[in-house]
């Protein structure tokens, strides 16, 4: 936490149709370009907390200041903009849409954030091995390829933060080893990443590791 | 990336879209084919009260007990009552003189060809007349006492230059020589340069086609020939059963209210210079029965005012069933663009989840919404002009022509349906959540 605090997380609680309670008054800083693992068995409230960092979803107690903003007081259009300026997402299922070809994939992102750019994309999903992989679809993609690809797209508009959800969840040893190199590149080039994963191994990689159990931090170390 | 995404969305939501498409279709067919139909009888109908040009009716005082259908009289030739056509000259010497633009007589007689029925109306085409100098003295120049009468053109080519004519006008004076409205000439077969033998009372004349005539209106189903000719038949030396005067005249709304409608005989005196030296079509008609003995002068505006409402009326129903055809079509688009709409949920939630902003997803279906609507305004103007032609041929017994602003109205209202039923759906998609992308899979 050398260079100051990118998210403050303070007393956030999350209720599911008003009693589920997945988070309970956590309290957690995540400096500029740290690296977190958010760790802790199923149902434990480690989804939600990344949709709520992320603005997918919103706390029902308690304030996210993401760079000095309260994203609590954010209105819908301010969360995205914060969203496509700020926040880059790697998801477990990777979500490709289906019917543009990789390198469009990459440059739908770009589009959304300014003006799509092909030779820009092309040298994003170069940098994650897909250099020969440009214009296959999704479905014509392998697990770790398609989730190298989200991760090109989660990376080609600059964002300060990358959110992962179990990015490895459903690769193997080898592709997982192939997209951590990724994450560690990320690291060294700034990212402030926040990562979900059940895998000690991943966990292992984070310069902090935060237990959740039922919704509550149970240690971090 | 945009004409990708929209690319993508046609070939992979063809039976949606293909809905949309129906809806904008069926809508835009509608409205196309009411404007062309619309567009055409009202024109139709304007032209057939301009056909008129002539805007005054003189004919016999006694006239109003004789058989008359369709301008056409029955009575038989003994007992017509007719004006004298020599008498037509002093028109040109009413106080509005100036404003009488042309006159004609007709003369009337059902005669056969080839055991048709036709009507054969003797009038003057083209021809030259002296007016007589019988106006007050101090309006008389001077010029005037010393030379020879002035002289007026008038007859058919004067009041009725809206006659689309085929071939040539009769010569004045020549009585071989037919006018031949387009309806007959298609029923007999003749165009201008044959001949063809008529029938009146057991006296055969062979007539020359000089022209076809097209008006649209009852002129299509007449023979026109010179008066003399039709004078022969009947074995009268002179004798017309009507005259046609066009004159330029003031609305009557442009007048005092005081004597709008009021007869002259209960005008004061003021009330009835004021009127007389009003160009209005009732003092002008009013100054012709004042120099044509015997003579019945009056406005045929009445037919038009009536007709005039009619177009109204037809108007505002045609409005209402294309605004409810219109309104119903967009109901479609919006129903199948919901329908789209939550079938790409997914999509949307994707696209918001990695940075699209409202206006982005917004403009994606406004797009491929305007596309559709476009090309469905396209297919529905054909469709609509084909439908027109049908109900044309069904209903009105005639083909209808293209009209000009059906096209790039039709188009106009195609897009606005395709955007105005896609309003809700579009809301509908901007607010959907990205976290859904999360939870349903
Ligand atoms: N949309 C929802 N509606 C109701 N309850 C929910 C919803 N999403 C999550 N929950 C509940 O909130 C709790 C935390 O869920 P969350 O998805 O954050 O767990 P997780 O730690 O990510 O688990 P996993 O490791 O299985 O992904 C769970 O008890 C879950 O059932
Ligand atoms: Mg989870």
């Amino acid at each position: 936490m050398s260079n100051g605090t990118l998210i403050d997380i303070k007393g956030v609680s999350k209720f599911y149709n008003g009693k589920v309670c997945a988070l309970d008054k956590i309290n957690l800083a995540i400096g500029k370009g740290e690296w977190v693992s958010i760790m802790g068995p199923s149902g434990s409230g480690k989804t939600t907390l990344l949709n709520i960092i992320s603005c997918l979803d919103r706390p029902s107690a308690g304030l996210v200041i993401v760079g000095g903003a309260d994203i609590g007081r954010l209105d819908h259009t301010e969360l995205t903009r914060f969203r496509r300026e700020t926040v880059g997402l790697i998801f477990q299922q990777f979500h490709l849409v289906p019917y543009l070809d990789a390198l469009e994939n990459v440059m739908l992102a770009q589009y959304f954030h300014s003006i799509a750019d092909e030779e820009e994309a092309r040298q994003a999903l170069e940098r994650v091995g897909l250099g020969d992989r440009l214009r296959h679809m999704p479905s014509q993609l392998s697990g770790g390829e398609q989730q190298r690809a989200c991760i090109a797209r989660a990376l080609i508009n600059q964002p300060k933060l990358v959110l992962a959800d179990e990015p490895t969840g459903n690769l193997d040893q080898k592709n997982e080893e192939l997209v951590m190199e990724l994450f560690q590149a990320m690291h060294r080039e700034g990212h402030t990443i926040v990562i979900v994963t059940h895998d000690p191994d991943v966990g292992k990689l984070a310069d902090r590791r935060v237990y959740l159990e039922h919704g509550s931090i149970r240690s971090i170390e | 990336m945009l004409p990708r995404i929209i690319k993508e969305t046609f070939l992979r939501r063809k039976k949606w879209v293909a809905v949309v498409f129906l809806a904008v279709l069926l809508g835009a067919s509608l409205a196309s084919s009411l404007l062309t139909v619309y567009g055409d009888v009202s024109g139709k109908m304007s032209r057939e009260l301009r056909s008129y040009g002539a805007n005054i009716l003189v004919r016999p005082e006694s006239a109003g007990l004789e058989l008359e259908v369709g301008g056409i009289s029955y009575t038989p030739p003994s007992a017509r009552v007719l004006l004298d056509e020599k008498e037509l000259p002093k028109i040109k010497t009413v106080f509005w003189k100036n404003n009488i633009t042309g006159f004609a007589p007709f003369l009337s007689v059902l005669a056969k060809v080839n055991n048709e029925t036709v009507v054969l109306s003797g009038t003057w085409f083209e021809k030259t007349i002296s007016v007589p100098q019988l106006a007050p003295r101090q309006f008389a120049n001077k010029a005037a006492a010393t030379k020879e009468a002035p002289t007026f053109t008038t007859g058919i080519k004067a009041i009725a230059p809206w006659w689309r004519l085929q071939g040539d006008w009769v010569t004045e004076g020549d009585l071989d020589e037919a006018i031949v409205g387009a309806e007959v000439a298609r029923k007999l077969g003749i165009a201008a340069g044959d001949r063809f033998n008529t029938d009146y009372e057991g006296k055969s004349t062979m007539l020359k086609v000089a022209g076809v005539v097209t008006t649209g209106g009852f002129e299509d189903s007449q023979v026109f020939v010179n008066l003399p000719l039709v004078q022969q038949l009947l074995g009268i030396s002179y004798g017309i059963d009507k005259a046609l005067v066009g004159a330029l005249v003031t609305p009557e709304s442009k007048i005092v209210r005081s004597i709008k409608g009021k007869r002259p005989d209960k005008m004061t005196p003021e009330e009835y210079e004021l009127w007389y030296c009003t160009p209005l079509v009732e003092s002008i008609a009013y100054q012709i029965e004042e120099v044509i003995p015997g003579a019945e002068a009056g406005p045929i505006r009445q037919v038009s005012e009536a007709e005039s409402s009619f177009l109204g009326k037809t108007e505002l129903l045609v409005l209402l069933i294309t605004g409810a055809a219109l309104t119903a079509s967009a109901l479609g688009v919006m129903a199948a663009m919901n329908t789209m709409v939550m079938h790409r949920r997914r999509e949307i939630a994707l696209m918001k989840a990695i940075g699209a902003h409202d206006s982005q997803v917004a403009t994606i279906f406004f797009l491929e919404a305007g596309i559709i609507g476009l090309s469905g305004g396209l297919a529905g103007y054909l469709a609509g002009l084909g439908l027109a032609q049908l109900i044309g041929r069904e209903v009105f017994g005639m083909p209808f022509s293209f009209s000009s602003i059906a096209f790039p109205v039709t188009l106009a209202l195609a897009i606005v349906i395709a955007l105005a039923g896609s309003f809700v759906p579009v809301r509908r998609a901007i607010k959907t959540e990205p976290v859904i992308l999360l939870r349903e899979v």
